[in-house]
């Protein structure tokens, strides 16, 4: 199938290693649309956001405009947090706008600023985002030189500030709410809601909490105008967006993209399909928190409706793509121990649920569990659907869900693989088995060969 | 974690909300949440991070509940089921809402978060100390699987040793943190945290150090688990083996309920009250129920090994065991003695200020009638005699009490949390969670109150109090003409002045004026006093008045009478009561201070001298001087619990009961009834006061005495103490799980309404009251203060009672109740003297050099220093006086860190 090329909006360079600074993004036409954004009232230009059908992209994909106008009216001060903590396994897609197109998002944030009538703005960069953290520093610092951020925004008497705030390793404080506490000096802990942070959020103040692209979406809305942002759409979802595609694709990398492209296309075409040739096993198509899709079920638009219509969701377009050498149960102990290593312990059911699953999924994969693990585990992570099991749900946060979802869904889709494992006692994938025997760790290898899994 | 409060736009509001709970009709007030108004419609939600005291964490997850939504576009629809379950701790009720505490999902949520809870839980109740009064267990019973699917090994935590008193114990920690919020709130002290994430949380304290603060023992009756026990208490003894007691603590004049849990006749732990019938073995979840660690911890004291359980007769030069009756001979024949070859006035009573109103009304009615002299008082500690005059005339005026909390409260000096600790809580607790404003006028303010959003400080020097409240009271009524004196004495603008007297114009309702007569002994009070009765006129009828006193029946011995110049009652009451005939005269007037007893008996004016409990003599400041002087005595009879320094110069010794062996009623601060509870009676020949004194009278010929029993003095006492009490003695009781050893299944409980009632406390008339007229007295002034050498400041004190007294003195763990040293300084001050808060610093006063802990707080005023006597062994001698220190950094030597 030909691919069909798309321009690049958000990340028109993106294969070059050249960070696009103030002078070369000003040539290039930037800060065209904040200097139209000083010309409108917040009104419209949250009328023009919220016409533009913009979607948060950071997961849970909520109308934009939307969440700007909760604001209660008149409560000043208010903030914007900008959430750069992207820490959703295989997710990528920020970091190269903050480290090629910094002035990008900062022309973005400070017409969010105008919009929401803020002239606070912090943005959480995740601890490992070094250069990241860095180089948008170095941004914010030739805006205050250059009079576009400060006391005297752009010379309109308008006040917009920004604080670059790295944050220490904790996936957690990506949940909005956390987000705030850890800017707070708290522990990272998620609060409880309501009151949402449209109403009480960063000290107690009305705060608005976007994903970087989404914000990096504002001033293309606001140059190239609504229409133009409007002619990608599929169903609700309008606008271009990044995916970050990795696992076993021929060319795995962050792709801009309408969501009118299939999985099909994107596996496929855009990344040229899997490495070596082999089968395709499973997807996982909104980062490791989404539910896992098999290779029957790929024609689907990559929308927020698309992927949701496939029995998943797009989350942060995150896809991961296996191929069949994967062990779909050592994928669950995988995506399961990162949960159960960031999980921040607040609540008990992803407190002690998430580590629960990841020993049970450990013994299932190493040898020891029997089939009652199994209706337990299944019992505890429900069956992939949202709200089913011990957790989804019942958490605090949605960090619960994130890590019940999946383990839930690999266990309703290769439900015949698990038993096999515990049938063996041990993975046909490695033909190894690990076990503890007499207060001794046993290393076993065997030479059986599965009747799937390889030739499947 | 300041951040997880309940959001204002949740507190409880006004309108009427009416909701479904469980297809019943039910009406709440808006911003209320599903569990507090479950609570009180009877409806019980299992809940462990969610204390009625603290702030909602909501982290448990156990009181989730199914709720079925309404349209609110189509009103007539059937409500729909929500996506997912709410919890029932931070969900506010709404219109129409339907809640279901026991639908299947609600089920499945609660058997669901129990089995995640016990995933990593020991299951060894068995061995556990919490076993038998254990939220984990009772829930597993009733909510729980019943059976483990947990197959993998446990996660174990390491067992810090960090507190000498709270044994925290991780593995069985489910992370609840209500031991974290209530030392951040109620006990003002961010000393616990979580550490570590996700399923490798765990609590402690913030560099493996103790949980400093006075009321630090409550977490362990709030921790739902086995987490954190009382160390001094553990594998002790299994709840159900023992019997409890309900009565009241010695040590808080706040008046603090207690539960004494006994096996044996012997006191194993002390907590509050345990009330609720489903809680049998457990203590219960209200705010006023909260204790301080002396009564927790020290109430043993009675079980200490230098106990004398005998009547003692002085022979040759030694106190001999002898019968009571021999010894009420002995007391008798040499007190009579004394009065012939002296004459009436030549002898004395003291009491102590924990006796209870029973036993100061009888010391009150011994030396009127059968001594016939005024000579009995109970205050020995005080600065002058014009101060413990004062204090009287501020008990005279005491008409204010927490009930239905205040609009502003003013508080004028006091270290209250370390005077009145459960007291100073609720004060704080209600005007911090709704915002009161909090004015502390004085030369110390409690840093405890340093969390009240609406606090306001305006400090000034010791001397100068007293006009300053006087000027206040003048602008207040209109004369701004001394704002600019005030402003000075305050060191603030006058503008802030003017503020401060529009802000206390125009509180509305009730407020309260709190004064605390224990700084520096009270060597101001003759002016603060009447400064302060002033001040209340002036600020009109809605303002109430508390003076705060750390003795823990003060305000009951003041109302029996027992101190020189005040009977009981009415002089024609008291005359058909005791008997008195007409002619006869009841000796109200030239009665001896106690303040001024020693120098009495060092000038032979005073030769005999009866003393109820000898704690109050060990209240004396000057204890060389005051054993001195008991040798110069002819008659010494004391009435008391131990061998010591005084009780050794007795001629006749009656061997005491204690503070668990003795029944009456005693009155606290706010002037509240509270039984004293006896467990089982006097240990050995031990007999109480009330039984002594009435041997001792009647031995004496006296006829007046004929009791049966302690309630016939009770109500005696109270006829003339309370006419319009319509309670009764056994009225008093706080009512209590019956004390029947039988295992109750808890399953069974899990209906059942909370016995809790706030009123309990409550008998009609129970309250002490004297003068509604307001003061119009002269306020005295004050002689200027001396100016303190160069480097050096004025000193200020008050009492602590974690210091030097006379019964923490015996209780088992004394040591570890002992607090330590320390003296608050200003960082005005500290800044000068490059110190830093926390950093040791040598105080010197005189002669003495102590090391203590330097806290750099806005505590005292500038250029004066706050030390809590008795704390380290400093003894500050010379009271009354003005006492100038030197405060010096410690030299931080290798040495001195090792």
């Amino acid at each position: 199938m030909p691919v069909v090329e798309y321009e690049k909006a958000l990340l028109p360079n993106i294969a070059s290693n050249e960070t696009e600074w103030l002078k070369a993004y000003e040539a290039g036409g930037g800060y065209a649309a904040l200097k139209r954004a000083l010309g409108m009232t917040p009104e419209e230009l949250v009328n023009i956001v919220k016409d533009s059908g913009l979607r948060g992209r950071g997961g849970a994909g909520f109308p934009t405009g939307m969440k700007w106008s909760f604001l209660p009216k008149g409560a000043k001060p208010r903030y914007l947090a900008v959430n750069a903590d992207e820490s959703e396994p295989g997710t990528c897609k920020d970091r190269p706008i903050m480290e090629k197109r910094p002035h990008l998002l900062i022309e973005g944030i400070v017409c969010s600023l105008l919009a929401i009538e803020s002239e606070w703005a912090a943005i959480y960069i995740r601890g490992e985002y070094y250069n990241a953290a860095k180089v948008m520093q170095k941004a914010v610092d030739e805006a205050y030189a250059a009079g576009i951020l400060g006391d005297n925004a752009m010379g309109s008497g308008k006040k917009a500030h920004i604080v670059v705030h790295r944050g220490a390793g904790a996936y957690i404080c990506g949940e909005e709410t956390s987000l705030l506490t850890s800017l707070e000096g708290y522990r990272g802990y998620p609060k409880l809601k309501p009151p949402f942070p449209a109403i009480s959020g960063l000290y107690g103040k009305p705060t608005i909490i976007n994903n970087v692209e989404t914000l990096a979406c504002v001033p293309l809305i606001l140059t190239r105008g609504v229409e133009w942002f409007k002619s990608y759409v599929h169903e609700k979802s309008t606008g271009l967006r990044l995916y970050s595609v990795s696992g076993h694709v021929k060319r795995p990398g962050v792709y801009e993209l309408p969501m009118t492209v299939t999985m099909k296309e994107m596996i496929y075409d855009y990344c040229g399909g899997i490495r070596n040739d082999h089968d395709l096993k499973f997807v996982i198509p909104g980062g490791s928190s989404s539910q896992w899709i098999l290779p029957n079920n790929l024609d689907f638009a990559l929308s927020v409706e698309g992927v949701a219509s496939a029995g998943s969701m797009l989350g942060s377009a995150a896809i991961m793509v296996f191929d069949h050498t994967v062990c779909p149960v050592w994928a669950a102990v995988n995506t399961s121990a990162f949960y159960r290593h960031e999980s921040c312990g607040q609540c008990t059911p992803c407190r002690e649920g998430t580590a629960w699953m990841h020993k049970i999924l450990m013994r299932i994969e190493n040898g020891g569990a029997t089939m009652k693990d199994l209706e337990t585990l299944i019992n505890v992570a429900g069956d992939g659907r949202p709200n089913t099991g011990m957790i989804s749900g019942k958490s605090i946060c949605a960090l619960g869900d994130a890590a019940a979802w999946p383990v839930g869904s690999a266990l309703k889709t290769f439900r015949h693989e698990f038993e096999e494992h515990i049938k063996l006692g041990y993975c046909p994938y490695k033909n190894k088995r690990y076990w503890m025997a007499n207060g001794k760790f046993v290393n076993e290898t065997f030479e059986h060969k599965p009747t799937w899994g390889a030739h499947h | 974690m300041a951040d997880q409060t309940v959001h204002p736009s949740l507190k409880p509001g006004t309108e009427d909300i009416r909701f479904f709970l469980n297809d019943r009709e039910v009406v709440g007030k808006k911003g209320e949440t599903i569990i507090t108004v479950a609570a009180r419609e009877g409806v019980y939600i299992p809940h462990y991070c969610w204390h009625p005291s603290l702030s909602v964490a909501g982290n448990c997850r156990l009181c989730l509940v199914e709720v079925h939504l309404p349209d609110p576009r189509n009103p007539d629809a059937p409500a729909k089921p929500a996506p997912k379950p709410v919890i029932g701790c931070q969900t506010p009720i709404s219109n129409g809402l339907r809640v279901y505490t026991e639908s299947k999902v609600a089920q499945e949520c609660q058997q669901g978060m129990m089995e995640f809870l016990l995933v990593n839980h020991p299951l060894d109740c068995p061995i556990c100390d919490r076993g038998g009064e254990c939220q984990l267990q009772r829930y597993s019973m009733e909510y729980g699987a019943g059976h483990t699917r947990m197959a993998d090994e446990k996660r174990k935590f390491h067992k810090p040793q960090a507190d000498p008193l709270i044994d925290i114990e991780r593995n069985r920690c489910i992370m609840c943190t209500r031991c974290v919020r209530f030392n951040d709130e109620v006990g003002g002290e961010h000393v616990m945290g979580v550490f570590d994430r996700g399923e490798g949380n765990y609590i402690g304290t913030f560099g493996q150090g103790p949980v400093s603060n006075i009321l630090s023992g409550n977490i362990i009756d709030i921790c739902p688990v086995g987490c954190l026990t009382s160390r001094p208490f553990r594998f002790k003894a299994r709840v159900w083996e023992l019997a409890q007691t309900q009565s009241t603590s010695i040590w808080d004049a706040s008046g603090a309920k207690v539960t004494h849990w006994t096996r044996n006749r012997k006191l194993m732990r002390t907590t509050p009250p345990s009330r609720k019938a489903h809680d049998r073995y457990t203590v219960n979840e209200d705010t006023e129920e909260f204790i301080d660690n002396i009564t927790r911890f020290g109430s043993d004291f009675g079980l200490h090994a230098d106990r004398w359980d005998e009547s003692r007769i002085r022979i040759g030069g030694t106190l001999i065991p002898g019968a009571f009756v021999e010894a009420v001979r002995q007391a008798a024949g040499s007190l009579a003695k004394t009065k012939v070859n002296h004459g009436a006035d030549s002898i004395a009573v003291l009491v102590s200020p924990r006796a209870t109103m029973e036993e100061g009304f009888l010391a009150a009615k011994f030396a009127r009638t059968v001594i016939g002299n005024d000579n009995v008082d109970w205050r020995m500690s005080f600065a002058t005699a014009a101060s413990a005059d004062a204090a009287s005339l501020a008990f005279q005026h005491a008409d204010g009490d927490l009930n239905d909390g205040f609009s502003a409260v003013v508080l004028v000096n006091g270290d209250y949390l370390h005077q009145v600790p459960t007291f100073a809580m609720r004060v704080k607790e209600y005007a911090r969670l709704n915002n009161k404003p909090v004015i502390m006028i004085g030369h110390h303010h409690d840093a405890y109150f340093s969390k009240c959003a609406g606090r306001r400080q305006y400090g000034c020097r010791p001397a100068e109090t007293s006009r300053a409240l006087e000027l206040l009271s003048l602008a207040i009524k209109g004369d701004a003409a001394g704002n600019g004196e005030l402003a000075k004495i305050f060191s603030v603008a006058e503008s802030e002045v003017a503020s401060l007297v529009d802000l206390l114009k125009g509180v509305a309702g009730k407020a309260l004026l709190i004064q605390s007569l224990e700084d520096m002994n009270g060597a101001y009070l003759p002016s603060e006093v009447p400064a302060a009765l002033t001040l209340k006129a002036a600020l009109g009828a809605t303002w109430k008045y508390i003076p705060v006193l750390r003795d823990r029946n003060a305000f009951g011995l003041y109302a029996v009478g027992a101190q020189p110049g005040r009977l009981p009652g009415s002089e024609e009451a008291v005359r058909k009561a005791w008997k008195i005939n007409e002619k006869a005269q009841i000796p109200t007037a030239g009665g001896q201070h106690a303040r001024d007893l020693v120098a009495a008996i060092e000038e032979g004016r005073i030769k005999g001298l009866l003393a109820l409990g000898a704690d109050v003599l060990y209240s004396y400041p000057d204890q060389d001087r005051l054993l001195a002087a008991l040798e110069k005595l002819e008659t010494f009879v004391v009435s008391d619990l131990f061998n010591s320094e005084i009780t050794r110069r007795a001629t006749v010794f009656f061997a005491a009961a204690s503070n668990l062996e003795r029944d009456g009623v005693m009155a606290d601060l706010e002037g509240n009834l509270a039984r004293l509870k006896d467990v089982d009676g006097p240990t050995g020949g031990a007999r109480p006061d009330w039984e002594t004194l009435t041997g001792i009278a009647t031995m004496m010929g006296s006829t007046a005495f004929a009791y049966e029993s302690v309630e016939d003095v009770f109500n005696e006492m109270i006829r003339l103490v309370a006419p319009g009490f319509r309670g009764s003695f056994t009225g008093l009781e706080l009512a209590g799980p019956a004390n029947d050893h039988s295992v109750q299944d808890p399953g069974g409980a899990r209906r059942r309404t909370p016995a809790y009632n706030p009123g309990d406390y409550r008998v009609d008339g129970a309250h002490l009251r004297w003068s509604s007229e307001p003061f119009a007295g002269a306020i005295p002034a004050v002689a200027a203060e001396a100016p303190a050498a160069a480097g050096q400041f004025l000193l200020t004190w008050g009492e602590h009672v974690q210091g030097d007294d006379y019964h923490l003195n015996h209780a088992s763990i004394a040591h570890l109740l002992k607090a330590k040293p320390y003296v608050e300084v200003h960082p005005a001050d500290a800044a000068t003297l490059a110190l830093e808060d926390g950093k040791r610093a040598v105080l010197t006063v005189g002669t003495e050099s102590i090391e203590v802990t330097a806290r750099v707080r806005k505590g005292p005023a500038q250029g004066t220093l706050y030390f809590p006597a008795g704390l380290g062994g400093l003894k500050l001698t010379g009271l009354g006086e003005s006492l100038t220190a030197g405060l010096q950094p410690a030299l931080e030597t290798e040495l001195a860190s090792v």
